[in-house]
């Protein structure tokens, strides 16, 4: 009895030691912390952010005011020449895209690590798929129009280049998600490795491919349109010339445009990603 | 006993035929993947493949060895300017990331589903915000040029309103996935909105918030090393002008330090999200 009135004693919540509203940092992360804003500020000022003076600070409304009102309204006078360029974009979209889909899935192979017939192919695969990631679509679209010249075609190479990078990498991991047990059983009946791949492997992943897929012509789409910036085709060629001009009513017209594609793309994207996937 | 063996061979003998080894589909997944083919083959066209002679095919293979010979030994003439270049992409970067966060913090809260103060609020932010994320980086580069001048500050303020259509977006539906119970139970104490998203939703959805900003940062270096494409500072001049003049040698050092510079990264956003994010 005398133990349980113990806890019941009110007085006692005096002495109760409320935790620290915030841990005590340890030395690292304080080291962490302040290393990351000393990088910060070199950084804000390596970008001339920090060299703007308050006159210049106090003028940028006003040049955003200007620059709309130089926007507004869009001119129609594009409007004829922005379905082609549209529908030239959507099918450098998708030739692209399937193309590099179709490149994507022998990638894959070699760069799946159960499914490698041997450790050079793996890397020679793997370094390909990064190559293809990390150079930039732009740069590759500036390659492509200096090797095949201006026009769709070096678009959809490059589109072509965008999708094996992120599609490859994807299929690879799909690849190696797949439960080895139909795959063994089957080479246990003496099915040879590619017999195996497009009766077991593929198959099982297509699922995952399937989405891959929706997603690489999802992104194709949103780097298609500023490739014609630089010559590659698509509805970016039409943004380039008013904007080297200043004719930005005409700009206006182009940059809606895109927008609405983008949207809508994404949109119709989802849409059909939840139809396919349930 | 043999009778019962004998109608056991029967049932065999009569079992129906093995089922095809493709399975039939429907009629309109049939039409459906004709007409798909049909789109494929008339965008071919489109696509700048039906102009193009057999040569041009053929010289493709050829012109890239050209180029890949032509890109080695990569040349170090101008090390020292490209060096600044990578440096200020990263920097560009970074700082369009940091200064992003903020305000798609505050945007996140207008504009996920629980925390907006008015759904016409919520609507507005919304579609703002898909304004920000769907319209290309380059663009909006082009239209920060227009308005503070060529250079790398146009460039970061284009990167500052990609974060900013990127991380709102994540971090409203992150803000929409906390547990509703914390917050209202402080809000039933007598707490202040904000003082009930600041201690109890940002607190739940800081792991997913950092994993987006990581996200972000990866995004905004890749963009940022092809803004300078249209004058907004970056790597980006250095490559175009070195390609256009057909140097490649200096094309092939910047190629292999953007490399490096995206490769590393992402394998630092990696490691944070290894180091910080696997024990929650």
């Amino acid at each position: 009895m005398a133990e349980s009135r113990k806890f019941t004693t009110f007085p006692a919540s005096a002495s109760i030691q409320v935790p620290p509203r915030f841990k005590r940092p340890t030395a690292i992360h304080t080291a962490l912390v302040l290393g990351t804003i000393m990088v910060s500020i070199h950084a804000f000022h390596g970008t001339e952010l920090g060299t703007m003076t308050v006159i210049e600070l106090l003028e940028m409304p006003g040049n955003i005011g200007r620059l709309l009102g130089e926007m507004f309204p869009p001119s129609l006078a594009t409007l004829p020449k922005i379905w082609p360029a549209v529908l030239q974009t959507l099918q450098m979209c998708l030739v692209g895209t399937v193309l590099g889909i179709a490149c994507s899935i022998p990638l894959g192979f070699f760069a799946a690590k159960n499914l490698t017939p041997g450790r050079l192919p793996y890397f020679l695969s793997r370094s390909l798929l990064s190559l293809c990631r990390t150079i930039p679509d732009m740069v590759w679209a500036i390659l492509f129009v200096i090797i095949v010249g201006l026009g769709p075609l070096a678009g959809m190479l490059t589109l072509l280049m965008d999708t094996l990078g992120f599609a490859g990498r994807f299929f690879a991991e799909a690849f190696e998600e797949v439960e080895t047990e139909p795959h063994e059983a089957l080479a246990s009946i003496g099915a040879t490795a590619s017999g195996s791949f497009f009766s077991v492997t593929l198959p099982s992943a297509m699922p995952t491919c399937i989405n891959t897929s929706l997603f690489s012509l999802e992104r194709a789409v949103q780097s298609s349109v500023v490739l014609g910036l630089v010559g590659a085709g698509g509805i970016g060629m039409l943004l380039e010339e008013p904007m080297t001009w200043h004719q930005y009513q005409q700009a206006t017209t182009v940059i809606i445009t895109i927008f609405i594609l983008l949207v809508a793309v994404e949109q119709a994207s989802a849409l059909l990603r939840k139809h396919v996937l349930n | 006993m043999a009778t019962n063996t004998a109608h056991t061979v029967s049932v065999r003998l009569s079992a129906p035929p093995p089922p095809g080894r493709l399975g039939s589909i429907p009629l309109w997944q049939y039409m459906l993947l004709l007409a798909g083919a049909a789109l494929f083959l008339v965008s071919l066209e489109g696509a700048g493949l039906s102009g193009v002679s057999r040569e041009t095919l053929l010289r493709l293979p050829q012109q890239v060895f050209y180029i890949g010979q032509q890109m080695f030994p990569p040349s170090l003439d101008r090390l020292m300017t490209v060096v600044t270049a990578i440096v200020q992409t990263l920097e560009m970067a970074l700082t369009g990331c940091l200064i992003g966060i903020p305000i798609s913090l505050a945007v996140a809260i207008l504009c996920s589903r629980n925390l907006s103060p008015h759904p016409l609020v919520y609507l507005v932010s919304r579609a703002v915000v898909t304004l920000l994320r769907t319209t290309p980086s380059l663009i909006w580069a082009i239209l920060m040029i227009a308005t503070v001048g060529l250079g790398p500050r146009a460039g970061t303020l284009a990167l500052v309103i990609a974060s900013i259509g990127f991380c709102a977006r994540f971090y409203a539906e992150a803000m929409e996935e906390t547990d509703p119970g914390p917050r209202e139970a402080l809000t039933a104490i007598g707490a202040g909105k904000i003082s009930a998203i600041f201690c109890a939703v940002l607190p739940a959805a800081i792991p997913a918030l950092i994993n987006t900003t990581l996200f972000n940062l990866e995004h905004t270096t890749r963009s940022s090393a092809v803004l300078g494409i249209v004058g907004a500072g970056g790597i980006g001049i250095e490559l175009l002008v070195s390609l256009r003049t057909f140097r490649y040698d200096e094309a092939a050092t910047i190629l292999i330090l953007v490399f490096f510079l995206v490769m590393g990264v992402e394998q630092g956003c990696a490691w944070v999200r290894r180091r910080f994010l696997m024990n929650s």
